[in-house]
């Protein structure tokens, strides 16, 4: 498992967990893409996802082929156990390093 | 129901990567497509999908560039090599038709001396028509050319375009160091990026007929 997630890393990965069953490129794009205001491009979505993959943080599975994909499948991304673990560590991580942080500076705040 | 762009179909399947990667994307962009389509009309849709699929471009890429292998290198070259000769005698019938217009009418025009004489010199024009004859023939031989590479290198067409249109550039600017050109660097400039080009639109019509599959980019068996 890699020590460390890069933070479009995280946000995929953020958004695999919430889509749960749904989570394939095209929702992980307008997930995250919806959530961060800005538009990412479908090979960067799956650059990160193919890349999380390879560190044993998400695993895939190709459906049937769809007659509106022009007759491709969809590939469909799952957490793994390490995917979850990474993602606790690093909200363990985010929580550490906002802790001490004035309130007058948190978002909820300003 | 909608149809996206073929050409951008054909530039994300021949650019060699990993065609489960760009059979994902494609799916969906067409997927998105549809939808697109269906509520914004197909003109739109249409603009989308091609913006889209360009910035695609660089991740497949990259991926056609991670799935090459050192082996593959001098296949890549040695096509290259081939797909320049296979259109050299373009060249050579359009310089000679060329040569033969200007003596006709009595215009002047001299030949620098190079290595390999005629075939690696640089023949000076001192004529517009020249100019303009030399300058069409560009696009035409990277045309030619690109499709014989996109052709010799079936798993990835765009990938062999582009290595044609580069050795060819390479080959160029070594001639240029045996036989400096007088011509300005303007000319030359706008010659080597017509040709590259025109070598990768070359590219882009044989793509379109080639389904991509499994296995080294550029393997041919």
């Amino acid at each position: 498992m890699s020590s460390s997630l890069g933070q479009f890393e995280l946000t995929v990965l953020l958004a695999v967990a919430r889509l749960g069953d749904d989570a394939y490129g095209l929702a992980v794009r307008r997930d995250v893409s919806a959530r961060t205001g800005r538009d990412y491009s479908i090979g960067a979505v799956y650059t990160t996802l193919q890349r999380l993959e390879d560190k044993g943080l998400l695993r895939s599975r190709t459906t049937d082929p769809l007659p509106v994909r022009g007759g491709r499948s969809r590939r469909q991304f799952k957490l793994t156990a390490n995917g979850t673990r990474a993602m606790r560590e690093a909200e363990r991580v985010a929580a550490s390093v906002w802790a001490g942080i004035p309130s007058t500076i948190r978002l909820e705040h300003a | 129901m909608s149809q996206p762009p073929r050409a951008m179909e054909s530039i994300l399947k021949g650019l060699g990567a990993d065609p489960y990667l760009s059979d994902v994307i494609l799916g969906d962009l067409a997927e998105e497509f549809d939808q697109r389509a269906a509520f914004d009309g197909e003109v739109d849709a249409r603009r989308w999908y091609t913006t889209e699929a360009l910035r695609a471009v660089p991740h497949l890429l990259r991926s056609a560039f991670r799935r090459l292998r050192l082996a593959d290198a001098p296949r890549l070259i040695g096509n290259a090599f081939l797909s320049w000769l296979s259109v050299l005698p373009v060249g050579l019938l359009v310089g000679g038709l060329v040569v033969g217009v200007l003596r006709l009418f009595g215009i002047e025009w001299i030949q620098s001396p190079g290595m390999g004489g005629g075939i690696l010199g640089h023949w000076v024009p001192t004529a517009l028509p020249f100019i303009i004859v030399a300058m069409a023939a560009m696009p035409l031989s990277g045309l030619a050319g690109g499709y014989v590479a996109a052709c010799l290198n079936a798993r990835a067409p765009l990938v062999g375009s582009a290595a044609f249109g580069l050795v060819w550039t390479a080959v160029n600017l070594i001639a240029g160091l045996f036989a400096p050109s007088p011509l300005p660097a303007s000319y030359r400039m706008a010659a080597l990026a017509m040709f590259n080009i025109a070598a990768i639109v070359g590219g882009v019509a044989r793509a379109a007929t080639v389904k991509p599959s499994t296995g080294s980019p550029l393997s041919t068996s």
